[in-house]
């Protein structure tokens, strides 16, 4: 499924689902999971994931680069699991929803991680924080891109929706094996080949009425409850709201349209990428000289923040490129790169360029972060 | 530009509980376009918006795309060699009119 701005909900999502609980799974092994069971060390473990997995998925990005592609935007699937991965960077609560499920596991059945079946519950765990952040940052890009109010619920009922087209399409496919439930769907005896079998040519033609007919009968001949119908009321008031259906399958299957049919020219250009500043710095500028004297306003919008990183040790500087931006960004000039990798030096390294230990480079990188985002003075 | 990478990240990419767009789009394209400078409280709640910022990035980068476009830029003649080609492909021909105005930037630029 498409929507406008959306990145992590085609079927690609399973390849970054699973790397990113791989890659979880081995950084874990290297961590006492016992301190998360004290609340007062979970930033200090985010900062230690988030750094273990980048270094993580470095090489798997440098490795897959231009391969496995995560989506039709053509974002691949390592690049999409890095940016999930600095947004959880960004969005540290989702860290503590996953810290809770921990502590809550450890309640009923303590060190879990340490059993046989530690791995598949961590990795449950790691899988359902980044599903949940991946809705929280669509819903988000949604709303940039389209400027309509927008929740992680709203994209969850979306692809609710886009999969039950796809199980409609499924059983219209081999309507004469799925006779009796295509009927119901259509709600009417079938006498031959349906005609609303060839007329549903996208999820825009699908009706409302068969999506909530399709549900209804998951039970009699799927084994299960359609989404619609079960005991979590989740989508409850969804099945009396046919009009509310209608509009979000008729939405999927425009933009689904329009994105296939533009090749990519409503992609974002590279080099355009950080312009839309200068128009920042400008809509700032023009409401000081409305109110006729500077505003003081958060440290982090001004760049006196950003020209005080520039006194700052070149190993400090890169460290705080490569925990904000990745150490590969398009943007580094080469004299940063390391020739062998083409990236950003590893923390061991700028240690050493620094003279200093690795916990003292990360201290002041953490402390000038803080700075940078106006959370010290 | 590193510098303005990570400017762009500390604006964008910060934690707020109950985030929603605050201002309209109205009032951001007017701010965009000049005609009407924001007010002090709108600043100040555009600032302390990350969400209604992205959506203020994504509306100075359309405005650009398509002042840019007019000009006759890459980014027009690029949407033009893939109107040349839905063409040839048997698209719809309503789709033709992007041709007109960036060959005319053509001659322009």
């Amino acid at each position: 499924m498409r929507l406008p701005g959306t990145r992590y909900q085609e079927h690609g999502w399973e390849h970054v689902r699973k790397l990113l609980g791989a890659c979880s799974l081995e950084v874990f092994r290297e961590c006492d999971l016992h301190q998360m069971l004290d609340s007062a060390l979970h930033a200090g473990l985010l900062d230690w994931y988030t750094d273990a997995m980048a270094h993580a998925l470095r090489p798997v990005a440098r490795r897959l680069r231009g391969e496995t592609a995560g989506n039709s935007y053509g974002d691949s699937v390592a690049e999409l699991a890095l940016a999930l991965l600095f947004e959880l960077q960004a969005q540290p609560s989702f860290w503590g929803g996953f810290a809770c499920a921990v502590v809550a596991e450890h309640a009923r059945c303590g060190a879990f991680w340490s059993t046989e079946a530690g791995d598949g519950m961590l990795r449950k765990k790691v899988n359902d924080m980044f599903a949940v952040l991946r809705d929280k940052v669509d819903s988000d890009n949604y709303q940039a891109a389209t400027g309509r109010d927008c929740s992680p619920n709203k994209i969850y009922t979306y692809r609710m929706l886009d999969t039950a087209y796809r199980e409609i399409e499924g059983l219209f496919a081999n309507w004469e094996r799925n006779a009796g439930q295509v009927g119901a769907i259509l709600g009417r005896e079938l006498g031959g080949y349906p005609i609303e079998v060839r007329q549903m040519t996208s999820i825009a033609g699908c009706r409302a009425e068969w999506i909530i007919r399709w549900s209804a009968t998951q039970e009699q001949f799927g084994g299960s409850p359609g989404p619609l119908h079960t005991r979590s009321k989740r989508f409850a008031s969804l099945k009396n709201n046919p009009d509310k259906i209608a509009e979000m399958l008729t939405e999927i299957g425009d933009y689904e349209e329009l994105s296939a049919n533009q090749d990519g020219d409503w992609q974002q250009d590279a080099e355009d990428a950080t312009v839309w500043l200068e128009d920042y710095w400008r809509v700032v500028a023009d409401t000081n000289e409305e109110v006729s004297r500077p505003l003081s306003y958060d440290r982090a919008q001004d760049g006196a923040a950003l020209a005080a990183l520039q006194n700052e040790p070149l190993a400090v500087r890169l460290a705080v490129f490569q925990k904000l931006l990745g150490p590969a960004d398009d943007s580094y000039p080469d004299d940063w790169r390391d020739p062998s990798t083409g990236e950003l030096p590893t923390m061991q390294q700028l240690a050493v360029m620094g003279g200093v230990s690795v916990p003292t480079l990360r201290k002041r990188r953490n402390e000038t972060i803080d700075r940078l985002y106006g959370r010290v003075n | 530009m590193p510098d303005r990478k990570l400017q762009e990240r500390l604006l964008l990419a910060r934690e707020v509980p109950g985030d929603r767009l605050v201002l309209e789009d109205s009032v951001l394209l007017e701010a965009l376009s000049g005609s009407r400078a924001l007010s002090a409280p709108q600043l100040a709640a555009l600032q302390a918006s990350p969400l209604t910022l992205k959506r203020f990035r994504h509306l100075a980068l359309q405005r650009r795309r398509s002042v840019a476009g007019w000009r006759g830029s890459a980014g027009m003649l690029r949407a033009a060699s893939t109107a040349v080609h839905r063409a040839s492909a048997g698209q719809p021909g309503h789709r033709r009119w992007l041709l007109e105005p960036a060959f005319r930037g053509c001659r322009c630029g």
